[in-house]
């Protein structure tokens, strides 16, 4: 989200500089106030050390007009991102992996005389299959003072892990209301009894709640205490272990039925990735998204050709699966992410426009929507008009499968409920589709009543 | 000093009370205090249990050395991709 000079709203709150783009790229102007730790920041080493390991985006400097010359120190181009994604759309180990980064990157700018001013979990984003630092201006000089980011590090990361683990996994939600994390009072709450005999859990999340509402109306001098780096590193080192020591744990007979799922007809599935290969031959797409992804075996299809894809699934343990399938084969251009298409991601923050929605930050160059449409029409009454005008708003070209009524999934979904969907039917279907799509391909999928297409968005849709 | 050892016993007294309890906050609040004030509190007892383990790592890696040459294989999470 962006206004007319290109100024970027997620960075509005920073004093030491901004971001904006200009013709489609990505600038950040560095403010002259933040000049002495911008310059610490490269001479100190830590900048070199940071994105030699990976952990922070590289940039470079430009010789540009500045977009706000009277505050101008320097203006630099950060290595783009390909797709912004947020926390409460990233599974438990996604959320865990940030936690590690952040701390590891804390760890290493301690070691360098610097320190994070602030360890939003907004800060980081995943690049080639990595989680990485986005803010360069985070650091400064380090102070001997208490660690200014530790409650929100305990409010982004800690606070929501703890309460995947103990509690629900879908407690990661909480942070698309909270938008700087989840206040501490209430993680303490839902937390079970037993966490308070945990060390570092009592202190980090219960005592700081406590410590939290008790200085909440006393006036303390907080800027004349000090404490030595052994302490803050101590303190890292100790939100360290809590993070490691936190698993998310599934049975193996909830492993077993996420395979299952896509274990349909052999011959069917085998035919539905040739085809879906031939389509991508076709399209070349820059980018993609697999909408209900699963586990992603089909977007796999499209980022083992080179093209980078977001794989959405509303299943936070289908998007966990296929989050540690991609660590495990260290793939570099798949993303998964957790998405209720009927209630996608807002915009939030100050004026919505701190994060962006789902739909600003498309539209995709493809999409997939792989066994999807029965669950958007029957499931949630949406007719086929509806969901096609939504379809052509994220997407260039389309490729969708239909499931006719006789299919047994469809079948499962009608069996609680009455059938009221006379219009669910494949020519009705076309009829709808083709009033923004322009359909180039239709292939029946053998051994089973499914039709994959291939669609082109129309520009004269109404 | 003394304010710190005060601020101390009646954390102490506050934490076994948050074991009881569990806590509400009610009104609307600066969270910042708190957490500086905690982060002091904790913070002898940090960099001592921090300093003993690097510590046991040093000697742990001594004696490992010496057995064999080969460097232990990271323990990381996922992070250490």
């Amino acid at each position: 989200m962006k206004n007319e000079a290109g100024t970027l709203a997620s960075s509005f709150r920073d004093p030491s500089g901004f971001l904006f783009i200009r013709e489609k790229i990505l600038y950040r102007q560095i403010n002259h106030s933040y000049k002495e730790d911008y310059d610490l920041f490269l001479s100190s080493g830590l900048y070199r050390a940071l994105t030699q390991a990976g952990l922070l985006v590289r940039h470079e400097e430009v010789l540009i007009p500045p977009a706000d010359p009277g505050a101008a120190y320097k203006i630099i181009r950060p290595e783009p991102v390909p797709f912004i994604s947020y926390p409460y759309e990233w599974g438990f180990s996604q959320l865990k992996d940030a936690a590690l980064a952040t701390l590891r990157i804390q760890k290493m700018a301690l070691e360098h005389g610097m320190s994070l001013k602030d360890s939003s979990a907004y800060n980081i984003q995943f690049l080639q299959g990595r989680t990485v630092f986005i803010d360069t201006l985070s650091f400064e000089k380090l102070t001997m003072r208490p660690w200014v980011a530790y409650r929100q590090f305990c409010q982004h990361f800690l606070g929501p892990l703890l309460l995947m683990k103990h509690r629900d996994f879908r407690l990661n939600q909480l942070a698309r209301v909270f938008i700087d994390g989840i206040p501490l009072d209430l993680t303490s709450r839902l937390l079970p009894w037993s966490t308070r005999l945990k060390p570092s859990l009592a202190t980090h999340i219960h005592l700081h709640a406590l410590s939290q509402k008790h200085f909440s109306r006393r006036t303390v001098r907080v800027r004349e205490k000090r404490v030595s780096r052994t302490s803050l590193l101590g303190i890292v080192d100790s939100l360290e272990s809590a993070v490691k020591k936190l698993s998310f744990k599934l049975k193996k007979t909830e492993w077993a039925d996420y395979y299952q799922e896509t274990n349909y007809v052999p011959e069917a599935f085998e035919h539905k990735k040739q085809v879906l290969a031939e389509f991508l031959d076709l399209i070349r797409p820059k980018n993609l998204w697999d909408l209900g992804a699963n586990t992603g075996i089909f977007s796999r299809l499209a980022s083992e050709r080179g093209i980078p894809t977001v794989s959405w699934d509303i299943d936070f343990v289908a998007v966990e699966l296929n989050y540690r399938d991609c660590l495990a084969k260290k793939e570099k251009l798949l993303l998964p992410l957790v998405l209720d298409l009927t209630n996608p991601s807002p915009a939030i923050g100050w004026e919505n426009q701190e994060r962006r929605s789902f739909l600003e930050r498309g539209p995709a160059d493809a999409v997939f929507a792989l066994a999807l449409l029965h669950h958007l029409a029957i499931s949630n009454n949406l007719p086929f008009s509806r969901i096609a005008a939504f379809l052509r708003k994220i997407c260039r070209a389309l490729v969708v499968e239909f499931i006719p009524k006789s299919d047994s999934q469809v079948q499962r979904l009608l069996a609680t409920r009455e059938d009221i969907f006379s219009g669910y039917s494949q020519p009705e279907f076309e009829h709808e589709f083709s009033r923004f799509f322009t359909i180039q391909k239709a292939v029946h999928l053998k051994g089973s009543e499914r039709v994959l297409y291939l669609m082109q968005g129309r520009d004269d849709q109404d | 000093m003394s304010t710190v050892n005060r601020l101390f016993r009646l954390l102490i007294v506050a934490a076994l009370v948050a074991m009881i309890f569990p806590l509400a906050l009610s009104a609307y609040i600066d969270p910042g205090t708190g957490s500086y004030i905690l982060q002091v509190l904790i913070a002898a007892f940090v960099a001592v249990s921090f300093t003993i383990k690097v510590f046991w790592k040093r000697i742990k890696k001594f004696f490992s050395r010496k057995k064999e040459e080969k460097p232990e294989p990271l323990q990381e999470s996922a992070d250490e991709k």
